[in-house]
Parts: structure tokens; sequence; C-alpha cells
């Protein structure tokens, strides 16, 4: 402060020649600073001035953002939003600012029925200095709105960590554009295919003699063009409505073990004559031991033709095709080698873009709508494999796909070697799936008993002793589930292990009662002797492991490699059942897919800890990237022995620490 | 009924479809291969042409003025005549979902549009309950 002097000037005790001048000097001093002051002030009230434009100008940006935004201290207090979360939310900014983080994340969470990361999460995801959230939420309240919603951390200047923003963009309008836009091409389709039905029949109806009178050669020519180019039509439409279908998600795959040889085997005679008229040469190389792959069998033959249909439109007259599937670890790997025009390395890059066609003189020549490429890697990817094209022009390409194995190759151990002699009693209705399953396990070298009714069942079961029991869950006399209870309950019977062989979903049930595994049907055969080896092999060093994970296979690999691994493995449907479980038969660790719950997870979390029973069991979290689903080391560190992976894919490597954990 | 001097009775198929194009189509189709063919252009036509003529096997298309093809054929199974009569869907639906609301209306199997002649009279011809011989 420039004016400082002023106020300290204190008079002495001044002579009065001296005292005029002294006072004139006083006054003058007091003029002078009285101007700085005024100077300053201005500068200051200027400055001020500024600072409320810049702030009042921030606040109208922010307001007029077309996202609501909510910013959180590093505590997860309420500090800010904007007016577009006052709109959207219909809460007012006072209101908000008033709640503690809780009662905050409450009101919030009262809006929307699907928001994992509002749920509990505002104060322990507002400490999080780093990371970056993101989901799909809904809100029903008060109207309907769907959001992408991220949560951000910010950073002033001197990058220190200031707080946390949440912001939610509307995507109700694009969502709705999505919607139209699969309905809009499912109806085209429709309209379409009713006059090519017309135009394609009538053809045939020609093409067909006798009917309609003789064509001469030139007519019949003509009409075969007519013919297939209503065909290629078709094809294109089925493309687009496939694809569409994919993009909205509404492609759902029932996958199941294949038999890939066969597949192949079935599929390779349909080729022959499109080989035959080019002479292009095929070599099929299958592996001895046919690889069973997870997948849908309309789907995985779509894929092998859509490569197929391409290496011998791409390959000249005269060339080779060669399809080759070999295993590795946890995949089966195709791959399809033609020795025709190949892809140059920007037609490579671009090669799985939708409608994108290579650049080629000769590819001008070659039908296709580009979009072949584009629906096999969906759904290459949509049962869990990967795609790859290696190529060089003029010398042929090569596709390679992945999809993978219902089980590692290493498996099944051969039960004659370490389980000699045990019996297995069959419970099925059914003479047909009896025969079936005894051809099966008498094959392994099991002793095979059966029962067709459920009270010849138990009284087989209480005399004769089996090791293991198969139990088909629809009996006539009795349900399965009540036969299995009544095993359960006799002391005679009760540690005898049940395979339960279902068509039903019984929500768990089973399991609750004592079943040690489940077995969809139609049953596999080397899914069914695997089991049951696990079962006898886990009998000598028992390590119970509980998989919260979702009814579908994605978790098949790791539950194989567990078994393998030795230990016993039980998949519970819903963390209801676990916490009842868990209760019940102290697992040694208890495998958490955060798909299942991931709102849940923290609470069941919490569930678990507040047990004696359940408290101490080493939870591992997976299906989740550290932190997406508002879980991270931080909040769970309270919480005991918790370990978070992200997408199991490495399931060895999982099983290595597992087993090591476990030790 | 329609027999012929050998005393063989001509299988009846009943044709539904709203489109004449496709009638006409079926028909020529169906005719060209030895059966009798009945028509029906919706589906409260084809319950009255089913009553008339207790066709052998029906051809039914599913999106239909009025009442529709999966109105139809529940009707049609809730009748005790026509429980195990084949129907087949013969439908511009093709996708899987479409393909198990037809199985689940009642029909037997289901032919998407555009069809391949030749897989439809296959079809037919397998469906078909085997010839009626009148001794």
């Amino acid at each position: 402060m420039a004016q400082k002097r002023g106020p300290q000037y204190v008079p002495g005790e001044p002579e009065k020649s001296q005292g005029d001048e002294q006072q004139e000097n006083t006054e003058e001093a007091f003029r002078i600073s009285e101007a700085s002051l005024q100077t300053a002030l201005h500068r200051a009230e200027t400055n001020y001035a500024q600072l409320e434009r810049t702030k009042s100008q921030l606040r109208a940006i922010i307001d007029a953002s077309q996202e609501a935004m909510l910013f959180l201290s590093p505590g997860g207090r309420p500090l800010r939003v904007n007016t577009r979360f006052t709109d959207f939310f219909g809460l007012d900014a006072t209101t908000v600012l008033s709640q503690s983080p809780e009662q905050l994340a409450a009101l919030l969470k009262g809006l929307f029925i699907d928001a994992a990361l509002l749920d509990q999460s505002l104060p322990r995801s507002a400490a999080d200095k780093e990371r970056i959230f993101r989901e799909q939420q809904v809100q029903v309240e008060p109207g309907r709105r769907e959001f992408d919603f991220t949560s951000l951390p910010v950073m002033n200047v001197d990058q220190a960590y200031i707080g946390r923003l949440y912001v939610w963009h509307d995507v109700t309008h694009e969502h709705e554009v999505d919607r139209m836009k699969s309905e809009f091409v499912s109806l085209v389709s429709h309209e379409l295919r009713t006059p090519l039905t017309s135009i394609q029949g009538y053809v045939d109806l020609i093409l067909a003699d006798d009917t309609v009178g003789n064509l001469n050669e030139l007519q019949r020519e003509f009409l075969g063009i007519v013919r297939n180019n209503s065909r290629r039509l078709v094809s294109l439409i089925n493309d687009l409505l496939d694809l569409s279908r994919m993009e909205s998600g509404k492609i759902e795959l029932h996958r199941v073990p294949l038999d890939l040889n066969l597949l192949i085997s079935e599929l390779v005679p349909s080729f022959q004559p499109s080989w035959n008229a080019s002479r292009q040469t095929f070599t099929l190389h299958l592996p001895e031991a046919a690889p069973i792959v997870l997948g849908e069998a309309d789907r995985v033959t779509q894929i092998l033709n859509n490569l197929l249909s391409n290496a011998h439109k791409y390959t000249p007259e005269g060339g080779r095709i060669d399809l080759s599937v070999e295993t590795a670890g946890y995949v089966a790997l195709v791959a399809i080698t033609d020795s025709g025009i190949g892809l140059s390395a920007e037609d490579q890059a671009h090669l799985f873009t939708r409608f994108y066609r290579a650049h080629n003189p000769a590819t001008e020549a070659v039908s296709g709508t580009g979009l072949g490429l584009v629906i096999t890697r969906s759904l290459v990817e949509m049962q869990g494999g990967e795609i790859q094209v290696s190529s060089e022009p003029g010398h042929g390409s090569t596709f390679r796909f992945t999809l993978p194995l219902a089980q590692p190759v290493e498996t099944p151990r051969l039960p004659q070697e370490n389980s000699p002699g045990k019996r297995i009693l069959v419970i099925d209705d059914e003479p047909d799936i009896r025969r079936l399953l005894q051809h099966y396990l008498e094959g392994a070298g099991y002793e095979v008993i059966m029962a067709s009714t459920g009270a010849k069942a138990f009284q087989l079961a209480r005399t004769a002793r089996p090791d293991l029991i198969t139990l088909d869950m629809l009996l006539p006399d009795n349900s399965g589930l009540t036969v299995l209870e009544r095993l359960k309950s006799d002391a005679t019977t009760a540690d005898i292990p049940v395979i339960m062989l279902t068509i039903v979903d019984d929500d768990g049930q089973g399991h609750l009662l004592g079943a040690t595994d489940y077995l969809d049907k139609p049953i596999e055969a080397i899914d069914l002797l695997q089991r049951i080896t696990t079962i006898f092999a886990d009998q000598s060093h028992q390590c119970l492991i509980l998989l919260v994970a979702p009814d579908d296979d994605s978790h098949k690999p790791l539950v194989s490699a567990l078994r393998h691994a030795g230990h016993q493995v039980m998949i519970v449907p819903n963390e209801r059942k676990l916490i009842a479980l868990a209760k019940r038969a102290h697992p040694d660790l208890i495998i958490l897919d955060a798909a299942v719950s991931p709102i849940g997870g923290l609470a069941l979390l919490h569930s678990l800890r507040a047990n004696p029973a359940t408290q101490a069991i080493p939870i591992i979290i997976t299906g989740t990237g550290p932190g997406e689903a508002g879980m991270h080391w931080h909040t769970l560190t309270p919480i005991g022995y918790v370990d978070i992976w992200g997408n199991p894919s490495h399931v060895e490597t999982m099983v290595q620490v597992i087993t090591q954990r476990l030790q | 009924m329609d027999e012929n001097t050998t005393g063989e009775r001509k299988q009846h198929i009943l044709v539904v479809d709203d489109s004449e194009d496709m009638r006409e189509l079926l028909g020529q189709l169906l005719e060209g291969a030895g059966y009798l063919v009945v028509f029906a252009e919706d589906g409260q036509a084809s319950l009255t042409q089913a009553k008339l003529h207790h066709p052998d096997l029906i051809l039914m298309d599913l999106s239909l003025p009025d009442m529709d093809g999966w109105e139809a054929i529940g009707y049609l199974r809730k009748m005790r005549e026509f429980r195990t009569t084949p129907i087949i869907a013969v439908t511009a639906h093709v996708s899987t979902l479409e393909v198990e609301r037809a199985m689940a209306a009642g029909c037997t199997a289901h032919i998407g549009k555009p069809f391949d002649t030749k897989v439809l009279l296959q079809n037919v011809a397998r469906l078909l309950p085997a010839m009626v011989n009148m001794p």
C-alpha cells in the first residue's frame, strides 16, 4: 500500500516558523495519500467489478451448458450446481447445497432406476483424485431421461485436487433416434421382402419349365440374371438387418459347446461346386482332437461361410484356399488363407468398416456389399473371440479368428486313472437319456446303476451306496428337488455328491439344498465327465470357492480352470443366495463378478463382513476395471481382504494367484 | 370329395395371404405339384375356409388385415379338428424372435419370405400327413 506513510505521520513539536511549513507538508502528504487512496480504491473497484463480471460470465456459461453439472468438494460436500441440473432433476440449488453427501446421494438415487455410480459412492468417489467414471443412467423422476453420466476429478492450475465434477449428458434423443433407426430398418426389410418374394417366386416358376411353357436359351439366361440379382438383394437386406440388430444389441446368442471340426466338415461340401467351377484347390487341416468351442452354431457357421466365400470370390481361377484349425490355451484358432488378390495396408485398416470395399480393379468385378466383414467381426466378438487379417497385395490374405474353448485343452483327466471302480447312480425317467448317460459313464470306466423314479432312486442310494448321483430335475413321481432334499436329509446318503441335470431354471435352489453341480441338458459327454472327475478329485483336498456370476458362459473358462487346479467351485446365481450359502458352506474364497450386481456389490460386501460366520472370507471382485463401479482399494480396504481384478481374461494367472493364496 | 379315378383323394392345402400375387404364386406352385389349393385373404376368412375344406396343411402369412395370422393360428389350434394340422408360417418376419413367436403361436414350421420355391415344396411334402389311400 503506497499510502502507508500518510496515516503514520505524527506531527512533532513544531517551531512556529517551521510549523506552517510542516502543516503544509502534512496537508500535502494527506492530499497525495488521499489521491492515491482514491486511485487504489478505484482500481480495486474496477478489479472487483471485472472479477464479478468474469464470475457471472463463467456461471452463465456453466448454466448455459446442455449438461447438468454438480461439483463436489473432496469430502463429497455439494459446492455448486448449474441451472440445467435444477431443470433436469427438479432440485433447487439451495436444497442441493444444504445436503450432506449421504443425503444428496440418497436424494439423487431416488430419481434414477439405473445408476450404480450414485449408490453410496458419492463421498467415496469424491475422494478419488484420479479416476474418471462413466455409466449410462436412466432417470425416472420427475421425468424420464437417459444420460451418459461422467464423474471426473477437477484440478486447479497448480494441479491440486479441488473436487469432483458430476456431469449428466442427456442422450434421450439420441437413443430414441437409434431405436427409430432400427425399427425403420426392420420395417423396410419386411416391406422389401414382400415384393421380392413375388419377383423371385415367379421367376422360379417360369424357370421351372412345363407349367408356363418352354423358354429359349436367351430367355433362360436373362431370367437367370434376374434371379441371381434378386438373391443378392435378399442377402443385402439380411446383412443390413443383422447389422442393425447387432448395433442395437438385439442379437442374443445362445452359446453352447460346439464341435468345431464337425461344423466345418458339414459346411465345406456346400462350397465344393464353386471351387470346382473355378478350379480352386481347397485344403483342410483339422486337429485330431476336435476342439469344443463355446458359440452358437448358426453364427459360427455364418462366420466361416463369410470368410470362405470371400476367399473364393477374391481368389483367381486355379488358386489355393486353406482352412486350418488349431487350439492354443483357451482358444481355438481358425485360419483361412487364400492365394488371391490380397489387400494393401490401407485396405486392411478399413476392411472392417461398413460399406468399405477394397480399392482394387479386381474387386470391382466381384459382387459384394461391404457389410460381410463388419458382420463377421461383430459375430466373432460377440462370441468372445477376435479376428485379424494379414495380407500382401498380390500374394493372398489370411483371416484368423479365435473362439473360446468350452474347456482348456489339457483337461479332462482320465477318470480311469484316478477313480477306479467308482459307482454312479443315474436317476432319470427318460430311458433314452439313461442309456446315453450309461454309455458315457461306462465308457469312462465307471460302474453305473440306474433308477427311473424318485422312490426307487432313494432306495438304491441307501443300499448300493454310489459314489456319485446324477439327478434329473423333472421326475414323474417326485420333483428332482424333492429327491435331492430327501437324499441330503438322510445320514446314509447326505455325503454323496449330486449333479443336477436340468432344463429348468430352479433359481439356484438345488445348490442351496446341497447339489454339488449343475449340468444343462442337452448333456455333453466331455462336460459331464470332467465335472465328475473334478468332484472326485476335490474329495481329496477340498477348497471351496463360491463364484457369484451371471447365468451365462462367460465364466466357463475360469470355472473349468479352477476345477482343473483342484478347487471345488460352486456357481451362485445371485447375491441373495450367496449370503445364505456363504454362511452354510464356509467357502475358502468368494469371487464376485461385478456384472451380477454392480449396485449391490458394496452392500453385499458389507453384509458379508457384518456376519461373524462370513467376515473373514477373502473376496475377489472381477469383471470391472478398478474403480469402474465406484469400488476400489480406498473404499474397500476398511472392509477387509478384498482384491479387485479387471476383466478376468487371463484365466491362467488368475487361477495361479488364487491357488497360491488358498494354500 | 375331389376323388380322382384311382380313388386317391388329392391333398388340400389352404393358402392364407393378403397379397393376390402371393396367392397366385403359391397356387401355381402347389397345383403344379399336384395339390388342391384353396385360398383365404385374411385371418377371419382362413377360419371359414378351414372349416369348409378341412385342409391337410395350411400355409399362413402372419401380417394380415383384420385378424392377423398369429391370432388365426390361435383359434385354429383351439379347435379339435385343427389341433394337429401342419401350419407353415410363410412370412417376411424373419428374425429369430419372430420365428419363435410364430412357433409359440402354434406353427409347425416357419419359412421366411422370399422363399426358395424348392424348399417350400419340400417342406410341404415333408409335413403333409401320408396320403390316404381309399380302398
